[in-house]
Parts: structure tokens; sequence; C-alpha cells
């Protein structure tokens, strides 16, 4: 289990940093303050190359993420990350948008034994959610992943909503057919509703 | 003999925690951590709740810029795109560049900069917004998130699901979000399965992940030579029952 962006378990102890899995302990910032003032090392705040703060952060977020994830101990989770994701056969995707470059990046790096991807979110009020998916099916997923038999066939009619997604099902058997496509499953009842029909079954 | 299961790797993002982690009537989102951030106001009262005190001056200024910038964002978006929501990143990405530009050009009073970007009150005009300023502003974001935490009923709903899962498949967790959800959800599962044992040793290249049924999975990651330094500080793989701490070396 990784946390790719930090978390509430990665935080200061006296003299070094630890990631702990039991309930964080709170320190004001008053406190840390003192900490640091009775020899407490302080965070990081190196200079980079480019001139600027390579900022020690807490969690990852904001300014040039790429680099502040070439750090410990994001490098090393990322790069597990890539390796999960390499001999993974299903890909099961709760709550994410795709707003993270790097990660799509990763997704889309054309997993050899993936052959499944479910989408499990609340999309269907929130437009915006739903065109990053297209947008992200669209310029990345469908342009990686090599098609079989040399045919060029539009993706976007095996991943699109509704009407599209039973015209798929109707006219490809995925295993059979397209053996190099990934197979993408939407569920749009969200995630409550999603587990509750999964566990129960 | 497990081996006709398949590798799962689980993704989640902020949709995952947002319907579920709760604290007092509070959701985990994004627009909840963009008033944390963004709001003197909440930002004061959320600061009281948790350490009994009240925030520094520099938490105060940081967060009127914050304030500030997360207007300026909403007021000069070129299209009227109104799917697009600035939000706490956007703010943190700015808030960073600001005090790049302080740490290039030595030579220009940080207030100035201050000034230009803010209308702030002028008693704060003397303060310098620090990388370590803003480090402690995220270990206090932090801090109000690790309050939030799943209500009984979807923690179990949850944890029967993993445990489903788990049961037909290897589980690799991977998530985007900051808080315990998925502590939680194993830390709730196991009870259930007490002979199950936390992997820990990344250098060696062997990990454990839990599996239905009280089967111990076994799966074997060889990380490449340039992993095998003594630059690997931490790789926590938490499986079930027990838990513990690595200490990361600065």
């Amino acid at each position: 289990m990784f946390y790719l962006h930090g978390s509430v378990f990665y935080t200061d102890s006296w003299d070094t940093k630890i990631i702990s899995f039991e309930d964080r302990k709170l320190i004001s910032p008053s406190s840390r303050n003192l900490m640091h003032s009775l020899g407490m090392p302080k965070p990081n705040n190196h200079i980079n190359t480019d001139g600027g703060y390579k900022f020690d952060q807490s969690f990852i977020t904001g300014l040039n993420k790429n680099i502040k994830l070439t750090e410990e101990p994001y490098a090393s989770i990322y790069a597990k990350f890539r390796i999960d994701l390499y001999n993974a056969d299903k890909l099961l995707i709760f709550g994410y948008s795709f707003n993270d470059e790097h990660i799509n990046a990763i997704i889309a790096s054309s997993p050899p034994n993936l052959k499944k991807i479910t989408i499990i979110d609340f999309i269907n009020n929130d437009i915006n959610i739903r065109n990053n998916y297209h947008r992200f099916l669209n310029n990345v997923l469908i342009s990686v992943k090599p098609f079989g038999h040399g045919q060029e066939v539009e993706l976007w009619n095996m991943v699109g909503l509704n009407e599209s997604r039973i015209e798929v099902n109707k006219n490809y058997i995925y295993e059979e057919d397209h053996p190099d496509y990934w197979e993408i499953e939407y569920d749009l009842n969200g995630t409550i509703d999603y587990l509750t029909r999964m566990t129960n079954n | 003999m497990t081996s006709n299961k398949q590798n799962t790797l689980v993704l989640t993002g902020a949709g995952f925690s947002s319907p579920i982690m709760k604290y007092k009537n509070y959701s985990l989102n994004s627009a909840f951590l963009t008033r944390l951030l963004c709001e003197v106001d909440f930002m004061k009262e959320l600061y009281n709740e948790i350490y009994n005190s009240s925030p520094t001056d520099n938490f105060i200024v940081i967060s009127e810029l914050a304030n500030k910038l997360l207007n300026d964002l909403k007021n000069n978006q070129e299209t009227s795109d109104s799917s697009f929501e600035p939000n706490f990143e956007q703010v943190f990405y700015l808030l960073e560049n600001i005090i790049n530009f302080s740490s290039r050009e030595p030579s220009i009073k940080n207030s100035f900069i201050l000034n230009v970007l803010c209308d702030l009150k002028s008693s704060y005009s003397d303060y310098i917004i620090s990388p370590l300023e803003l480090y402690s502003f995220q270990e206090f974001m932090l801090d109000v998130i690790s309050k939030f935490k799943a209500p009984e009923k979807d923690l179990s709903l949850l944890s029967k699901f993993f445990f489903r899962l788990m049961e037909k498949s290897y589980l690799q967790y991977y998530t985007l979000n900051y808080d315990s959800l998925i502590v939680d959800i194993l830390a709730n599962i196991n009870t259930n399965y007490k002979d199950l044992e936390i992997t820990k040793n990344f250098n060696l290249g062997c990990t454990y992940g839990a599996s239905g049924g009280g089967i111990l999975a076994k799966t074997f990651f060889i990380p490449p030579p340039y992993l095998k330094t003594g630059r690997i500080q931490c790789f926590i793989y938490m499986v079930l029952y027990s838990t513990q701490i690595l200490g990361i070396q600065k």
C-alpha cells in the first residue's frame, strides 16, 4: 500500500521523519518551531539547479510535481508503481479524475499484461471529470496501446457512455476479437453503490 | 497454491475518500482543503479546534495571500469555462512561485513582492513567506486531515469489498489521497486475519501481500541496482494485522 502524494502518516519526529501507521501525533506549528530551535533538524530547503527552492513537502502538490517526485521516498514508490502496473492484469480506479499527468503517463505506458480497467466514480453530474475521462482516453490511452490485427479502430466507441457502450458490447467480444485492447468498464453509480453491489454479489 | 489469482492494482483518487471521510459536518474534498488554505477565518477556526490556540501571524499572512490568489484566479479566467474551479493546488503553485521569485532576487524586499501581489494589512508587510512556513502550513493541513474518519457502516462495507477483492486477486494498493482511509480499512479487516504479516524489506526484493482465506501470498520484486543504495529510505508495505514504524534518514 503506497501513498503516491504523501499522507497523514508521513510526518516529523524529533530527529527524523517517520512513517507510522498509528494515529497522527499533532504538533502545533509553534511547538514545531520550538523543536527546531532546540535542535530538531529543519526541513531541507535546498536550491535547485534552476535557482529556485527545492521545497521540502509534507504532501505533493503545487509547483513542479515531477521534480518533487524524484526525491525519496517518492522516487522509490513510483518505481514500484510502474513495476506493479507492469505486472497487473487489472486496474481498478476509484475516484481519480485523470488530472495528474505524471500518473496518466504511467498508466498510458502500455502495461503488457493489463486487460481490464475499471473506473468507478461519481461522474453523473460532474462534467469536468467526464471531460477529463474522455480527454484522457482519447489522447493518451488510445494512442499508446498497440492495436491488434493492424486495424485502426476508434476506441472512443469502446469506452464511450450509454448507447455506444451497448454498441460495443454487441459488436465486440474483448478476449476473442481484440486481445490487444484494454477493456475499459465504467461504473457511473458512484463509489458506495459500486461497493455495495460488488460486495453483495 | 494461489498462482491462478490475478494481479489487481487499485488506484484511488480524491473521489474515493470525499463521499466517505467525515469530520463533523465537513467532507474531505478539494473544496474543503481550499477553504482551509484560503479562508482566514475558517483556517483560524480549525486551527483553534485542533491545537486549542490561535494561529501565528505567519499563518494568517499565508492564508490572506492564498485568499487573494484564489480570488484573482477566479476573476481572471481567459474563457468562461465554468468547469474550471481554482483550488488549493493552483494556489500552492503560485505561492511556491512567489517564494522562488523572492529567493532568486534577494535584493528585492519580500514585503515589496507581497504588497504588489496583494493588498495585505500593513502590519504584515514585514513578513517573509519562506519555504519553511509553507511546509509548516502543510503540516497543519495534514493535522486537520488526520481528523477525518469513515463512518463505521462505510468502513465495514469497504472492508468487505477489499476482503472479497483479495480473495480473487493479489492486490497492490496505491492512493493519491493523504488521508487514513485505506489504513483504517485494512485495520478493520485485520481482526479476521491474524496470521498475516507485514512486509517490510524492500531491499531484499520480497514482498508479502494479504490474501483471503488466511493464505499469505508472496510475490517477488527485484529492485534495479540503482535502487539498492543507501538512498532507499522507506518503502512501506502495510499488510494486515500489525503495524510498523520505519525510520527515514535525513
